[in-house]
């Protein structure tokens, strides 16, 4: 309990939460591109509010496509960012641990996108209370408020981004406290998210043929798919296209999500910098 | 009070440090002298927790950098070789964070910026961006940021390297300053003049060996057993290497030029002014009568071999 306590509320570096919002979200600090960037963001957010443009299933994808690039764009730089700049140094010889020091730089990264989810709250509450037609069934495509799982989806949708946006966090975190450079990092969680939510399933289902097992396998491996068939309207869907509950999938995003920041804390004690994948032998 | 006791650290097969062991007191201001590769910033990083020993151990205030590193990291300021600080991000803003995470409470935080500011003289730019700074800036910047925190060890690795001549002569008034507050401080250069304006205390390191160790003035006695003194004539440059022949203390007295001379002497003040009064006396034309003070660099060259790591 203490040690989880040292971590999170005892944690000093829950500092480097407040230094990222500082840079990334005072407009008033040099940088064009990061205001240009957040004003076109809030301006297709109000766009979708007002004129009600987007479904809700269509916000969830959309989010959770933005975090595809929002996540590695916040972490890459969170420890290989340091090491080039020459400043891993004086967080290593802080007083905190390497665990404080992980969790700190993901507290930021979570919290930094946690405020990128709620900006799209009125968008979402503004799709999911309108009933809907899927053009792609046309006239009697099934409508939402029917069956009583409005208020559920917008809570899972919602929680299912937050988590989404972690594990990603998390995954980049973990290639940035790998890799020399903030730009390997950067790459290396694109490129992998790239092969696994596209390039792997499609590669898959071209040479098998159809499977429901794999198909299910596939799915859950997607969080896209997981959301994709639990918020689509028809009841029969998930038959088509079976996919695990994401209340299941997020619980389990939640543990990798754990497992990688240990992983990362482990990875930080090759000290002098070093960078490997196997340690032979424990430096410092 | 920092106590260093038997040092190594090995790198698959190489020795980086061999067994060094020193103390120093609060107020101490060590200049650490070596070769590239002496092993220098090795015997640093490992005062900064940053390298675990091999064997051997050091203690500051009694904190053991191996058993209590938290410890010992409350009670050190670092500031490397080469390093960066974080962009887009004030000068206030910078320090408060290190401030945070050294867990310096809240409400004293802006009393010790503003404290660490004053020192570095920073006050001014507290609000500038930290890229605006100029690089002599930035270096008190690190050094305020070593400070916020009171540590009682500051450990210095090539602290006026890139800095203009101006830049140097106010980090050397601030390093004086730190010692008169009684810091400990440890500082490698390769500057070694400089070093011997602010340190009371030397270290010279050759292949991870520590080959000198004590203050300025009694290794620069060690490697000069006898005095040098040099003296121009306005002429008769015979005559008067013929008086100093004999005479007690003068050990060997060296033509040097149609007016120079140089002695080599080991007698002590009164000797030497006995010197100058008797060639005065015998109506030689002395113009000048200086003893030729040895430096750090001399020190440093008589004691070290060239050989590095």
């Amino acid at each position: 309990m203490s040690k989880l306590r040292s971590l999170t509320l005892d944690n000093p570096m829950m500092a480097e939460a407040q230094r990222l919002l500082r840079r990334y979200l005072d407009v008033s600090r040099p940088g064009p591109s990061k205001l240009l960037l957040i004003s076109v963001g809030l301006a297709i957010i109000a766009v979708t509010t007002l004129a009600g443009l987007a479904r809700f299933s269509d916000l969830v994808f959309l989010i959770m496509i933005v975090t595809c690039f929002l996540a590695p764009g916040l972490m890459h730089g969170a420890v290989a960012g340091e090491r080039e700049r020459r400043s891993w140094d004086f967080l290593l010889v802080a007083p905190v641990t390497h665990g404080q020091i992980v969790m700190g730089k993901f507290a930021g990264g979570a919290l930094a996108h946690l405020l990128f989810v709620l900006a799209w709250v009125p968008a979402l509450l503004r799709a999911i209370s309108r009933s809907e037609f899927d053009p792609y069934m046309g006239a009697g495509g099934l409508v939402y408020s029917p069956d009583g799982r409005r208020f559920e989806h917008w809570f899972v949708g919602l929680f299912f981004c937050i988590i989404f946006g972690w594990l990603l966090l998390a995954i980049t975190l973990f290639f940035s406290a790998r890799a020399r450079k903030s730009l390997t990092a950067l790459g290396t969680t694109i490129g992998i998210l790239f092969l696994g939510l596209f390039a792997f399933p499609m590669f898959i289902g071209s040479v098998s043929g159809r499977d429901d097992a794999l198909q299910f396998i596939l799915n859950s491996l997607n969080p896209f798919s997981v959301i994709g068939a639990y918020l689509t309207p028809y009841r029969n869907f998930s038959e088509i296209d079976p996919a695990p509950a994401p209340w299941l999938m997020m619980g389990i995003y939640l543990a990798i999500t754990g497992l990688i920041l240990f992983w990362t804390e482990r990875t930080l004690r090759f000290a002098d910098n070093d960078v490997r994948f196997v340690s032979e032998k424990k430096h410092a | 009070m920092l106590e260093v006791k038997d040092l190594h650290k090995d790198y698959a097969g190489f020795q980086a440090v061999n067994g060094i062991s020193f103390s120093l007191k609060p107020g101490d201001i060590l200049g650490f002298i070596g070769a590239n590769g002496a092993g220098k910033t090795t015997t640093i990083r490992m005062l900064a927790t940053l390298l675990e020993p091999s064997s051997g151990t050091a203690t500051i205030d009694g904190f053991d950098i191996v058993k209590q590193p938290m410890d010992v990291r409350q009670r050190i300021g670092y500031m490397p070789d080469f390093f960066g600080l974080y962009d887009d991000v004030k000068v206030w803003e910078y320090l408060d964070f290190f401030a945070t995470i050294h867990q310096i409470p809240s409400r004293e935080r802006p009393a010790v910026i503003k404290q660490a500011l004053e020192l570095t003289d920073l006050t001014g730019k507290r609000n500038a961006y930290v890229q605006t700074l100029s690089r002599g800036m930035q270096q008190r910047l690190c050094l305020a940021k070593c400070l916020v925190h009171d540590p009682s060890l500051l450990l210095l690795d090539e602290p006026a390297s890139g800095l203009d001549p101006r830049a140097r002569a106010e980090l050397k008034e601030l390093i004086l300053e730190l010692g008169r507050m009684g810091k400990i401080l440890i500082i490698s250069s390769h500057i070694l003049p400089e070093l011997s304006d602010f340190c009371n205390t030397v270290a010279i390191i050759e292949r991870g060996n520590m080959v000198a160790f004590g203050p300025v003035s009694s290794l620069l006695q060690q490697v000069r057993q006898s005095r040098e003194i040099h003296v121009r004539v306005l002429d008769r440059v015979a005559a008067t290497h013929a008086a100093l022949d004999g005479f007690p203390g003068v050990i060997e007295a060296t033509v040097q030029s149609e007016t120079e001379l140089r002695i080599s002497f080991d007698g002590d003040d009164h000797a030497q002014a006995n010197v100058l009064k008797t060639l005065i006396e015998k109506g030689l034309p002395v113009i000048s009568f200086q003893e030729a003070e040895a430096d750090l660099q001399d020190v440093f060259l008589q004691l070290t071999t060239g050989a590095v790591n």
